[in-house]
């Protein structure tokens, strides 16, 4: 009697359960925490920053002097020969293109030699982790010592070609915020390919030894293919990444000399700060932040199918 | 057949080297910057460089601790991030739980929604956030601070534990619930310990970010709240930049996220990358 009693109530239980699962009120409740405090800050400031975007405001006066101009600021922007944007958006694309390539190329390579035998691989991925999760603002100041005139990188290009550049100079600047910029990501893209070439299937490869295929081959046309998905997704996140990067470039070069290392996070603190213009500054803002949306859409996309793959 | 092994055996040796100059060259600037903290004033500016030998002073030390008060900014650091971390997680647990274990409407749209947040740039709605603290009284406070972070720490801790609970077989709970649990019991019995080492890992990786957060803390803080991150700025004074100090402060401000990282290294990756690449 017991037995069945306990039985009884086992299907009650489950009974209830499924009823409470019809109702659905539950996932809405477990959510309304972080709903609240995210979307409540996050659209409260985002709403601020557009109506920011239409307005004329001067620089420490009250907001309710500010004038409603429209959309001048963004018409000024993309249309006016004096705009920025146009200089900034060269200067991320060559920094995003340049720093990409690099940091893919070493990071695909020294993953695959990584991925061999190597004496002593846990102590690589130990130091290949130390320059990205240190202090960017630290990084930058640092490397500022670095890329002086009489710094580290001078000696070394003294002592290997023998030659001292300005490396904060308007030439070079570019290039010198770029090299952090691979010091310090780079090891991200070793660490991930590593990952990516130990969970890659072996049965492929060793069938493709049995056919006597070139080392070359398999790198064509078995590793490469195999590992697309994982390059496009990282290719992705890291430039979204670079187009949130604030702090390295504000301490290395300020986004000087003159404009030559302004990038478009870089130029909404420019517009803001340095010209004073509230409302062009909130204007690249909500570009910037646009940009990203689509940036995230795509990359969304591409995350779904890797989970369906699953 | 002996002159082929010895070819193998010789690449290996080279491959082993090639790694080895890398990974030489990547830990080399923080390998000079830890050292250089050291230097007195002379050698840190010698050229050449001095790498090694050198004589080790605690000048630098002295005066970050006396002049600039290090402890005060790193304690609004602590503050701060184990705040946000701690609040984060909190809020955090039962939104992933519902992403993870329920089915409704809008259940991907919202997940989106939440990584559409952790993706936007702090400095494009630091100013807005920035006129708005401002409005409440609340600039240069550690709750200003913390709230801010939170935008983008909730949502990461979000995606980051999704994988987890997922990860768990719902049948666990089930079983536990047919044994007379609540499901908020099962959740806490059977999910909440199988999840707590991956719950620890994502809260380190949280502290780290905000510990290592500058825009938002270098325009929402003045004295008060000031982290440190941003203590960068009284090294740069008009005098130039004070290079022995600056290398105390990043050295004693970096080596606690080296030390966490060093722990949470497994899932590190999976965590740069959301959750994309497990590891």
């Amino acid at each position: 009697l017991h037995h069945i009693f306990i039985v009884i109530k086992k299907e009650i239980f489950v009974f209830s359960t499924v009823k409470l699962c019809k109702v659905k009120k539950t996932p809405y409740l477990l959510l309304l925490p972080a709903f609240f405090v995210v979307f409540g800050v996050a659209v409260y400031t985002v709403v601020f920053l557009i109506r920011m975007s239409l307005v004329k405001w001067e620089f420490g006066l009250p907001f309710e002097t500010a004038q409603w101009v429209g959309l001048k600021h963004y018409v000024w922007l993309l249309t006016n020969s004096g705009s920025p944007l146009l200089n900034s958006l060269k200067v991320t694309g060559i920094y995003i293109f340049g720093t990409l390539a690099v940091e893919l190329l070493i990071g695909f390579s020294l993953a695959n030699l990584l991925n061999k035998k190597i004496f002593g691989r846990s102590i690589y991925t130990a130091i290949f982790l130390i320059p990205m999760v240190i202090m960017p603002s630290m990084v930058g100041l640092i490397w500022r010592l670095y890329f002086s005139y009489d710094g580290l990188i001078n000696y070394f290009f003294e002592v290997i070609i023998g030659v001292k550049l300005n490396w904060l100079g308007r030439e070079w600047a570019l290039l010198a915020v770029m090299i952090v910029d691979i010091w310090e990501w780079t090891p991200f893209f070793i660490l991930i390919f590593l990952a990516g070439f130990q969970a890659l299937p072996t049965e492929p490869f060793e069938a493709a030894k049995v056919d006597g295929a070139s080392r070359w081959q398999v790198l064509v046309y078995l590793t490469l293919p195999l590992m697309a998905p994982l390059i496009l997704t990282v290719s992705i996140l890291r430039l979204m990444d670079i187009l949130r990067i604030f702090d390295v470039i504000y301490v290395v070069t300020g986004g000087g000399p003159g404009s030559a290392t302004v990038t478009l996070p870089i130029l909404v603190w420019r517009e803001t700060m340095i010209a004073r213009n509230i409302g062009r500054g909130s204007a690249v803002a909500v570009m910037l932040i646009i940009l990203i949306v689509c940036l995230t859409i795509i990359m969304n996309k591409l995350f779904q199918k890797s989970r369906y793959e699953e | 057949m002996h002159f082929k092994f010895k070819k193998v055996t010789r690449n290996k040796f080279f491959i082993n080297l090639l790694v080895l100059g890398v990974a030489v060259a990547f830990i080399f600037p923080y390998f000079f910057m830890v050292t250089s903290s050291f230097k007195s004033r002379l050698d840190t500016f010698a050229y050449p460089p001095i790498f090694l030998f050198f004589r080790p002073t605690f000048k630098n030390y002295i005066s970050i601790f006396k002049d600039i008060h290090i402890l005060f900014y790193m304690k609004n650091s602590f503050i701060v991030s184990t705040g946000s971390t701690l609040l984060s997680i909190l809020i955090a647990i039962p939104a992933t739980y519902s992403l993870a274990r329920y089915r409704f409407r809008f259940r991907e749209k919202i997940a989106f929604g939440f990584l559409l947040l952790q993706m936007t740039p702090g400095i494009s709605i630091v100013f807005s956030l920035f006129f708005i603290v401002k409005r409440m009284g609340l600039n240069d406070t550690h709750i200003a601070l913390i709230i801010s972070y939170l935008l983008w720490n909730i949502p990461f801790t979000i995606w980051m534990l999704r994988g987890f609970v997922e990860s768990i077989p719902a049948q666990l709970e089930e079983a536990a619930m047919v044994d007379g649990c609540t499901r908020f019991r099962a959740f806490i019995l059977v999910t909440l310990p199988l999840m707590a080492g991956g719950l620890v890992a994502v809260a380190i990786i949280v502290f780290i970010f905000t510990w290592n957060e500058f825009a938002i803390a270098f325009f929402l803080t003045s004295t008060k709240a000031r982290t440190m991150p941003t203590t960068i700025a009284f090294f740069m004074t008009h005098a130039g930049i004070k290079w022995g100090p600056m290398f105390a402060a990043a050295t004693i401000g970096t080596l606690p996220v080296v030390i966490f990282a060093l722990f949470v290294r497994k899932y590190f990756i999976s965590a740069l990358t959301l959750g994309a690449i497990k590891q």
